[in-house]
């Protein structure tokens, strides 16, 4: 089974803090972006007939602000999408949304066009931090754009919320966490700010006008929301999500899992699995709408990177990557997916092991949960 | 070319003084090198030396020069280091001399160096041409120098040359005086061949290189010639002079100065100082050869990788055949793996060699603070040398630590005085003599334990007299003194490649100030890393670099993983010269730095 992952590159307006791509664009440019998908889909087709034979079991809208496009052709394209790949009945179709994009009118429209699952990026309660973040909604927006959610009937509603904003304290953060958790979300993902070069934010920063929290401060959140979320229920299953029983994300799992994605749209990212490089094909189309649509109109795959994957790839990330979650990874599994681990991967994971920096469970090893906020210290290792 | 017709000198002077680019202009007008080759200090060749604007190795070129009698002469020029570190370099290169120009510059006068150059080459009876250098500078004395040349050291100035190597200003005089008054060389071309070896190295393509002095006989390609120590002959195959270029010559003739090449591939099979002979017919007696030199500093070499231990030892082999002064012996440690403790003439020298080491011959290197060479002296008597305080005997053996005094010798303007001596003092310098050399000028001697100068002594005594006091030493006795190892921990684990030896006096500021320093060179790591030093049991500083809290790459989801992945690649490759030792990571620079003085 795979993912089928669909970027939308249009936002209302660019956050402080945003280094995805996204631009604002016009009626126009969101017409053409659609048909443009569909160019994609079947180019894609064209060369690698294989991947109109696998089923997909999880499809996720991301960006971007999906909703900017409307109700009307996110459910169109799905519908392309279906028209071209198989897709499970009981996949997981999901849809990221913006407070203040879409009406409760809107989110009955995706839940009746097929969309199951919606994440929200409220991302704070506060209104000055929406402002420093550079949010185009307000906080008054955010319960009326969650209870529409909720009635629209979505079989899973997940919320994202920021910590470690400028000018934030612990119990700022706390009063986030409980507005959330009182809102009885399926799904949480909590993630630390972190200012990339080249956003205003980081600018800012740089300059001195605003001041991140101290790394303690950031240990200290990062605890909290697990303290919090953990008494309301939740599992922790990634670094940075949080989630009801059975309401983990299945899309997002299959990239730390390695399992396949098609990787649609500007900027997206895929992860194939063709006859000829069974290790893995890893495909990235440009971060430019006028790229993409360049390499489509002349009748070419917008890969501006593809990536062969060989056996130390393969286990480097499906370390790097399955070491982020609860599960861990299965080194038996691995070996019959991979082949052996590199020596100098094997070698690493006992020395951890032996440490106590990784622990081994049955037959899979995993990361302590009180390594993950430094989880770079041990990941690196597999770099 | 006949042995009246060749000179052999050096140009020998202080640090500085301007010996490079007076041999730019020997060069220069004997037309040895073309207009297009002309670059400032030519001779200085090596990377190093045009990076840091010194002379590290020796150099040898052959002119040649049509005189004013018209007579066509061959000059052998070598021009040598002047900084302390190198004297080696100097003292060598005299052996293959019959003369020596003293460059002094005449807007600095007579330093410490000076001296101790001339010192050597009169040591081995050479023709001494003093020379003032530098007169194009507004504030050169040449009449101030001049007189304190003869002051100072006795030399004749009687129609002493005042040059501008700089401008090229009497160097043509200096050329008719090299022919005129420095001695031809002696020796019976006609007995058999002595040579004697004054500098080697390796070469990937023909294998060891030799720079050789013929004294008596001559060699020749195909002659089978014999190292006298050892007994090894090898076939000649090749040999030449640098002209400047290596230059394929007939025959290294009795008084020459050139290359030889015999197809010798073992790195240990030849010396420097040694002497060649013909296999056939050897010379009766070898020459005197060069006196050993004793390292001054020891330090802990070690590759950063330890699968890089071979490739380490082939490099010490082979860079040990360009710079045989400084020494190398198996090392093993606890934290850093297999090593070698290397022995070097000063701290410039280490650095040389380190830098040379790993430039040359591609080997990362984790380099320990250095030490002095101490002598233990133990209850049943024996007497061991320490040059490493690893190798220090357990305190219930040991009877009591000899530390190396040295004999300082310092040139500097009577208004630093003040600072200079109080600066001595604090060092634990006794006070020899002080001599007033002129109205401004004064020359200290002080014994000083080498452990105090080693260090930071150089740059604390320039900082004292604006950088115009000059200082030379040399190794004078052993002393009893009150030392004690202090040893590092880290996390409760001994560290020994962080252990010093120092004197008790020190102890307790030396240990607070190294606890500190690596508080600030160790990086958060997982846990906390508790930094003690101790003195046997007993921690007299404590401190700690408290425990990473976060690092993180909170999203990531398909679109990331190349780009989260080449991230932890840069930290991966941040950390990968950092010395693990038990949990904790280290920084390599931790191992020197330890000893740096407090800015
Ligand atoms: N003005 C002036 N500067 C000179 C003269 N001779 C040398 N210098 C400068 O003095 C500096 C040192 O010159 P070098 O020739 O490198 O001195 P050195 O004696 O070879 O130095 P080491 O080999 O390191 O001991 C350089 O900056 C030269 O340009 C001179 O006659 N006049
Ligand atoms: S809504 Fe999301 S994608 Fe759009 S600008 Fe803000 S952070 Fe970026
Ligand atoms: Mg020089």
């Amino acid at each position: 089974m795979r993912g089928i992952y669909v970027h939308v590159p249009f936002c209302v307006r660019k956050c402080s803090y945003c280094d995805f791509y996204s631009v604002v664009g016009g009626e126009e440019a969101r017409e053409e972006f659609r048909a443009l998908l569909s160019v994609e889909m079947d180019l894609l087709l064209r060369e690698f007939p294989g991947e109109g034979d696998a089923e997909a079991d999880t499809v996720y809208f991301g960006g971007g602000t999906p909703t900017v496009l409307g109700p009307d052709r996110l459910c169109g394209l799905l519908e392309e999408i279906r028209a071209r790949f198989p897709v499970a009945e009981s996949a997981e179709v999901t849809v990221e949304a913006n407070p203040g994009t879409v009406s409760g009118k809107d989110f009955a429209c995706l839940a009746a066009g097929g969309f199951t699952r919606l994440s929200l990026g409220v991302q704070s309660f506060q209104p000055r931090i929406l402002a420093t973040l550079g949010r185009i909604h307000s906080a008054e927006e955010i319960l009326p754009a969650y209870r529409d959610a909720r009635e629209a009937g979505f079989a899973s509603v997940g919320i994202d919320l920021i910590f470690g904003n400028p000018g934030q304290g612990e119990e700022d953060w706390i009063s986030d966490l409980e507005r959330a958790v009182t809102l009885l979300p399926d799904h949480l993902s909590a993630y630390a700010l972190s200012p990339e070069p080249g956003t205003p934010i980081h600018a800012a920063i740089e300059e001195g006008g605003l001041a991140l929290p101290s790394e303690d401060a950031l240990a200290g959140m990062y605890s909290a929301a697990r303290e919090t979320l953990a008494a309301a229920g939740y599992l922790h299953y990634e670094i940075s999500n949080f989630a009801l029983p059975g309401e983990r994300c299945r899309h997002n799992m299959k990239y730390w899992r390695r399992e396949g994605y098609l990787g649609l749209g500007p900027s997206a990212h895929g992860l194939l699995f063709p006859p000829s490089a069974p290790l893995g094909l890893r495909t990235e189309n440009p971060p430019s709408l006028r790229d993409y649509k360049a390499a489509l109109r002349s009748g070419r795959l917008p890969w501006s990177e593809i990536r062969n994957r060989d056996r130390e790839d393969a286990w480097k990330e499906a370390l790097i990557f399955g070491l982020r979650t609860a599960e861990g990874i299965s080194p038996g599994t691995l070996s019959e997916k991979y082949g052996p681990p590199p020596e100098e991967v094997r070698e690493a994971v006992e020395n951890l092991v032996a440490s106590g920096a990784l622990l081994r469970e049955a037959d899979r090893i995993l990361l302590p949960e009180g390594y993950w906020f430094v989880s770079n210290e041990i990941l690196r290792r597999f770099a | 070319m006949r042995i009246e017709n060749i000179r052999n000198f050096s140009i020998i002077a202080h640090i500085d003084h301007g010996k490079s680019t007076l041999a730019d202009r020997l060069l220069e007008l004997t037309g040895t090198l073309t207009e297009r080759e002309k670059v400032d200090q030519f001779l200085d060749k090596m990377e190093l030396e045009r990076e840091r604007g010194i002379t590290i190795k020796a150099q040898t070129v052959r002119m040649r020069y049509r005189a004013e009698d018209g007579k066509e002469y061959t000059l052998n020029l070598i021009d040598t280091p002047g900084h302390v570190d190198f004297s080696y370099e100097v003292s060598r290169s005299l052996c293959a001399c019959e003369g020596a120009i003293l460059v002094v510059d005449s807007s600095q006068g007579v330093e410490a160096q000076t001296l101790a150059n001339v010192y050597m080459a009169l040591d081995q009876d050479l023709e001494i041409l003093p020379v003032l250098n530098k007169i194009d500078l507004p504030n050169a004395e040449p009449e101030r120098v001049r007189q304190e040349i003869e002051d100072v050291i006795g030399l004749d100035t009687a129609g002493i040359l005042s040059v501008s190597a700089k401008k090229g200003t009497g160097v043509p005089e200096l050329l008719e005086r090299i022919v005129r008054q420095v001695p031809p060389p002696q020796g019976d071309p006609d007995a058999p061949a002595k040579a004697l070896m004054i500098d080697s190295w390796f070469d990937n393509y023909v294998g060891v290189v030799v720079l050789a002095r013929v004294f008596e006989g001559r060699i020749v390609p195909g002659q089978r010639i014999a190292f006298m120590s050892t007994g090894n002959a090898f076939e000649v195959q090749k040999v030449g002079v640098f002209a400047p270029h290596p230059l394929e010559v007939e025959e290294l003739g009795t008084g020459m100065v050139g290359f030889v090449i015999a197809n010798i591939k073992e790195l240990t099979e030849t010396k420097v100082g040694d002497t060649i002979t013909d296999a056939r017919i050897p010379a009766a007696t070898p020459l005197p050869g060069f006196k050993v030199v004793r390292p001054m500093v020891f330090a802990g070499v070690y590759p950063v990788a330890s699968d890089q231990y071979g490739q380490l030892r082939t490099a010490i082999e082979k860079l040990r055949l360009n710079d045989s002064s400084f020494t190398a012996e198996p090392e093993n440690s606890v934290a850093l793996g297999f090593g070698f403790r290397c022995g070097f003439l000063g701290l410039l020298h280490m650095e040389i060699i380190q830098e040379r080491l790993e430039r040359e011959y591609g080997v990362e290197l984790i380099t320990t603070a250095p030490t002095v060479g101490y002598r233990a002296v133990k209850k049943d008597g024996g007497v061991v040398e320490v040059d490493s305080p690893a190798r220090l005997p357990e305190p219930l053996e040991l009877l009591h630590i000899e530390e190396p005094m040295i004999l300082a010798t310092i040139h500097l303007p009577t208004e630093y005085l003040g600072g200079v001596l109080k600066l001595c003092e604090e060092r634990r310098g006794i006070q020899r003599q002080m001599k007033f050399s002129s109205v401004n000028r004064v020359i200290l001697e002080y014994e000083l334990p080498l452990n105090e100068i080693v260090l930071d002594f150089y740059d604390k005594l320039k900082t004292a007299s604006r950088g115009y006091a000059s200082m030379d030493y040399e190794f004078h006795h052993f002393q009893r003194s009150d030392l004690v190892k202090l040893d590092i921990l880290l996390n409760g684990d001994k560290v020994d490649a962080l252990s010093l030896i120092v004197h008790r006096d020190s102890a307790y500021p030396k240990g607070r100030e190294v606890a500190e320093r690596l508080r600030k060179l160790i990086p958060r790591q997982m846990f906390e890393v508790v930094i003690q030093a101790a003195i046997g049991s007993k921690v007299i500083a404590r401190e700690s670099v408290k425990a990473i809290r976060k690092n993180v790459l909170a999203k990531c989801y398909g679109g990331d993983i190349t780009r989260k992945r080449k991230l932890l690649e840069k930290q991966k490759e941040g950390k990968r010269r950092m010395k693990q030792v038990g949990t904790v990571e280290i920084p390599q620079e931790a191992f020197l730095s330890i000893l740096k003085v407090k800015e």
